[in-house]
């Protein structure tokens, strides 16, 4: 038995080198969101790790948020509330409506210069061509879509001949109360095959947002967190995110997968990141959503925790039974919710 | 003609000193064909007539078992048409449905695009469309999804499935409807790589059963003593065994050449002579070579005394001028070729008339491989194995016979090695949570092994099973070239020579140490353990480095005991204590100074095998005014030597000590151990086959003429003593004392 556990440390040790490789690696290239800590915010970080084990030790996540147990038949995990008098104005079918039809390269074939030369011709609007024998039936199918709200198949043809950065196809999130949109962000404990151990959403409603997230307290709350997270994010008219289109959505499903229960999610999905970076890019030397918070939203974080030190922060939770390390997970993940719903009514804004 | 003219030119020679020890003809046979019961599609069989092809009887049998829906493994050897024997009833079954998929695992990546070619070719022929694609590490990112949509045939290596299986669900179609695993070149799956690829194999298994998929093994591998054995460790299954041969060949004369008979010039001369006289005598040739100088310097010297035109090849060429190599021996533009064992294997060269060995390539396995490369058709060939100064290459020329027997090399799997285990429980507990009912898997000790995860934080119990907890992925840190423990960098000007065990690191990398690389020779600057790194650099050196230690056993446990007379004979777990304390420089064998070195004592737990010697055997020692502690010395280097002719591994992978009172057995013991973290199963095999190890070793030490023993019997060159002291005589003493013992 005892050289079982010393084959096992071993592993243990060089999962933890692995790790740490990756923190400072200067020949890997960082991914989005996932940038690498460099040595001084290391240890910087872990200054504020020790203070906050300190700080508070013996405390509980109860006595400091509003907190809920939650449960469904795969288990229990925690939910943790925070209302932010954050108010979004979004909603604006009739602008939606004009942007979209004022835009003639939705159709097969027309590109820019044919739209000059259509515009030439006095047509500016989709529905001037809805008897045309070429496209009338496409403008056709369009406008019913609108009338419909069927924000899937507009999603679909916007990104079929517009680029998804295209500010017409945030446009389209003015069709969508405020209410029925989810801002979307997870914390993970590394890029893919690890688990996630938070998972945040912002639901507006009226002159507030509420922040929910979904905490798993030690790997067996994975699951029911994310089929929580899930459901909540079935149900929503459209997704909001930063990157989610490459890592959070397909984050989720590799989760899913791993645990056997393969699924199938297409949302209308905002997925900010492509938009900042058309806006923005010029300006700021990146587009992390913490450089355009600073740059663009004026706003500053008291603590922060760079993304790559999330996994030893809530290893040290565990190992310590601590909570101190998992606050600046949470501010993290609210502020980054946050963010980005100031983000989304910028980037909405005509 | 051409070849017994030769030979006897050859006898001519000024330098022939009765160095050919024995011409074995291997006589022609006749092709055996044999009918399907029921005919391949008309297509296929249209292709087959076309070029002439009709079936022998292994290849019929093949089809008929895999049609019948068995695993095989088919030992038949090179150039039998093994490809098409299986090729054949897989693409039958592929071609009934419309989804069906089959996986085909090389141990190399460079072996895969030869093998696409050949099922392209198949393909084309058969009028059929599997998109057979290889997939590996150096598929381009954008051909990807493409080819897991589509492709029915995917070829692949081990190291590449050992990463993608966590990513299981993009490969969802392709595994839910596997309905083939083939796994050419079985017989590279042994010893740390086997092992590891055995368990990698459990986890694709258990992936496939999630799917619903449950493939049929396909085995391609060469001769060896324990091919059914082999291929149930490597994948779990029970197989059929196609090992008899209905191809056509032609004569083969297999020479045994002993350079040491004319010890006035060099082995590699004689090598490099002999391949001139057979390029002059018409004979297309290829030589393979123990090391990369050695096929330059073969084909340099060689060139000299012919008109023919040469050339050398090896890896590490470019691309480009491989494939012109492999092109101009294919066209027989080019007369000779002198290789390292680059070219055993995989590589398409066509047949050659003659191959000469240069040197025992360690296993007989590889020599009949290396050999498979000559006979054209029904013409005759020629094979001419050169044999070196060491216990095993003067064993065979001694003992010729011994190499044409039925095979008795046993490729070595471990499957119970704690630390393989743990790291491949730990990577597959990362690709799909294991439930209690995914335990068997991994043999009788999941829950145990489990519980040791968990303690480290490294997997946790969950209701959905024990899931991975995070931190690195695991198929990033476990390799499968090495146990899980330590591994050392070996590094010269930047680039990764080699990674070694740190065991081995120690005893060959310390500063000051001459190290080997495929032949070449590096000094040794520097050692870190802590970083994991070694530096060499490259140095034309013409001395060698001997490494001094001092070891020490301890018994831990007693796994199996059998007494042989008076010997009492065991196996089981060790505890082994090493440290290096210095080394010798040396020139052909004689030591030109002492360096001590204070490097860390290293502990590690292994398997071995021991012996404990009576009293009586020592009084018999005593009496013959011979040395006792000299004789087991000798007897140990010698049985270590010969290890490697029943269980397949490098005499490097194992160790061994020897002592005339050992203080766990109170008595006069001999371990050998192996050299690996855990142990890899030589020793158990070796507990297995003890009597017949004991036989010819007794017949090596009893046959070599030396007066008090040489390079080519009891030295070795890994004695951590510096090969002292040695008695021959008393060691044969002990090794007939055996052999009376068993024969008893």
């Amino acid at each position: 038995m005892k050289d079982l556990a010393q084959i096992a440390e071993r592993l243990k040790r060089r999962a933890q080198i692995a790790q740490q490789d990756a923190y400072f690696s200067p020949d890997r290239e960082g991914p989005f969101g996932f940038a690498r800590a460099s040595a001084s915010e290391f240890d910087a970080a872990m200054r504020l790790k020790r203070s906050l084990l300190t700080e508070f030790k013996g405390a509980q996540l109860e006595e400091i948020y509003q907190t809920q147990f939650e449960q469904n038949e795969f288990g229990t995990f925690l939910r943790i509330t925070h209302q932010e008098p954050i108010a979004l104005t979004t909603f604006d079918p009739g602008f939606a409506q004009e942007v979209i039809e004022s835009e003639l390269k939705l159709l097969y074939g027309v590109g820019p210069t044919l739209e000059h030369a259509l515009n030439a011709r006095g047509i500016n609007k989709l529905s001037d061509l809805a008897q045309h024998p070429r496209w009338g039936q496409e403008v056709q199918h369009i406008l019913d879509w609108m009338q419909a709200r069927d924000l899937k198949q507009l999603e679909n043809q916007l990104a079929r001949w517009l680029p998804r950065s295209h500010p017409t196809a945030i446009r389209l999130a003015h069709f969508i109360e405020p209410t029925s949109l989810v801002f979307f962000d997870l914390e993970s404990m590394g890029l893919f095959g690890r688990p996630i151990i938070l998972l945040g959403v912002a639901c507006p409603c009226g002159q507030a947002i509420e922040v929910h997230q979904f905490f798993a307290r030690n790997i067996t709350e994975e699951l029911p967190a994310l089929v929580h997270t899930f459901e909540q994010l079935r149900l929503a008219k459209a997704i909001v995110s930063y990157n989610g289109r490459a890592f959070d959505v397909n984050y989720i499903k590799d989760r899913l997968n791993y645990y056997g229960m393969p699924c199938q999610f297409e949302p209308v999905h905002f997925d900010l990141l492509a938009h900042a970076r058309r806006r923005f890019r010029e300006f700021l030397p990146d587009v992390r959503l913490e450089t355009v918070e600073r740059e663009i939203l004026r706003k500053e974080r008291s603590i922060d925790l760079p993304s790559v030190l999330v996994p030893d922060f809530y290893n040290t939770y565990l190992e310590e039974q601590n909570i101190g390390p998992l606050i600046p997970i949470l501010e993290h993940n609210k502020q980054d919710l946050l963010s980005l719903s100031l983000l989304f009514a910028k980037l909405c804004e005509p | 003609m051409k070849i017994e003219s030769l030979l006897e030119y050859l006898q001519q020679l000024d330098w022939y000193r009765g160095q050919i020890e024995i011409i074995k003809k291997i006589p022609e046979q006749a092709p055996i064909y044999a009918e399907l019961s029921t005919p391949l599609s008309i297509a296929i069989q249209r292709h087959l007539d076309r070029r002439g092809i009709k079936l022998y009887t292994h290849q019929a049998r093949a089809i008929e078992l895999l049609r019948e829906g068995k695993n095989i493994i088919l030992t038949t050897p090179t150039a039998s048409g093994k490809t098409l024997a299986f090729n054949l009833p897989i693409f039958e079954k592929l071609s009934k449905s419309k989804t069906g998929t089959a996986l085909y695992l090389y141990p190399l990546k460079a072996l895969a695009n030869d093998q696409l070619r050949s099922l392209q070719e198949l393909e084309a022929a058969a009028s059929l469309n599997f998109h057979a694609s290889v997939y590996d590490g150096d598929t381009p990112e954008h051909l990807r999804p493409r080819i897991r949509e589509r492709a029915r045939i995917i070829v692949s290596n081990p190291y590449a499935i050992h990463q993608y299986l966590a990513w299981h669900n993009k490969w969802k179609r392709f595994f839910e409807n596997l309905q083939f695993v083939v796994l050419d070149e079985a017989h590279r799956y042994r010893g740390v790589f086997g092992s590891n690829v055995a368990l990698l194999l459990r986890r694709l298994l258990r992936i496939l059963a999630f799917y619903g998929a449950k493939p049929q093994f396909v085995l391609a591998s060469a001769t060896m003593a324990n091919p059914l054995e082999h291929a149930h460790k490597l994948t779990g299954q029970n197989f059929s065994l196609i090992a008899e041969d209905g191809s056509a060949h032609g004569r083969k004369f297999f020479v045994f050449w002993n350079p040491l008979k004319n010890e006035a010039k060099s082995v590699h001369r004689q090598s490099s002579d002999l391949l001139a006289q057979h390029v002059n005598a018409d004979l297309q040739t290829l030589c393979f070579t123990v090391s990369r100088k050695m096929a330059e310097l073969t084909t340099h010297w060689a060139q000299h005394a012919t008109h023919k035109t040469l050339a050398a090849y090896r890896a590490g060429y470019l691309p480009e001028d491989r494939r012109r190599i492999e092109q101009g021996l294919k066209e027989k533009t080019l007369h000779g070729v002198a290789t390292t064992n680059a070219l055993e294997l995989g590589v398409d060269i066509g047949s050659l008339d003659s191959v000469i060995i240069s040197g025992y390539p360690g296993t007989v396995l590889s020599t009949w491989q290396q050999a498979g490369r000559a006979g054209r058709g029904q013409q005759d060939s020629m094979v001419t194995l050169v044999g070196f100064e060491n216990p095993l290459d003067q064993y065979f020329m001694r003992h010729p016979e011994r190499f044409f027997e039925r095979p008795h090399e046993h490729a070595i799997i471990d499957l119970e090695n704690e630390h393989i285990l743990l790291a491949h429980l730990m990577c597959a507990v990362a690709e799909l949570p294991v439930k209690e009912s995914d335990e068997h898997y991994f043999g009788p000790r999941g829950p145990e092994l489990m519980n040791a995860l968990q303690a480290q934080h490294l997997i946790q119990k969950t209701p959905m099973g024990w899931v991975y907890r995070g931190m690195a992925r695991p198929a990033e840190i476990v390799s499968l070239d090495n146990i899980s423990a330590q591994t050392i960098r070996v590094l010269c000007d930047g680039e990764i020579l080699e990674t070694i065990e740190q065991q081995r690191a120690l005893e060959e990398t310390h500063p000051g140490a001459v190290f080997l690389h495929q032949g070449e020779t590096f000094l040794m600057e520097s050692l870190n353990l802590g970083q994991g790194i070694a530096i060499a650099r490259h140095a034309d050196l013409d001395y060698y480095t001997d490494t001094l230690k001092s070891s020490e056993i301890r018994i831990r446990r007693v796994q199996d005991t059998k007494s042989i007379g008076a010997f009492e004979l065991n196996v089981g777990d060790v505890f082994v204590k090493e440290q290096v304390i210095g080394f010798r420089v040396m020139r052909f064998d004689k030591p030109l100074g002492v360096h001590a070195l204070d490097s860390p004592s290293t502990e590690f737990e292994t398997v071995a095998l021991w012996f404990t010697l009576p009293s009586s055997v020592r009084d018999t020692v005593a009496k013959a005014g011979f040395d006792w502690a000299g004789g087991l010395h000798a007897a140990e280097h010698a049985l270590i030597a010969m290890t490697p002719y029943f269980a397949m591994c490098d005499r490097w992978d194992i160790g061994g000590l020897s002592t005339s009172l050992h203080a766990d057995t109170g008595t006069a013991t001999i371990f050998i151990y192996d050299g690996f973290q855990g142990g890899i199963g030589i020793a158990e095999k070796t507990f297995e086959l003890f009597s017949q190890l004991v036989q010819t070793t007794y017949e090596l030490v009893r046959d070599c003429p030396c007066e008090t023993g040489c390079p080519s019997c009891i030295y070795s060159p890994k004695c951590g003593n510096g090969n002292e002291p040695l008695d021959k005589r008393a060691a044969l003493v002990i090794l007939s004392e055996l052999m009376k013992s068993i024969n008893l």
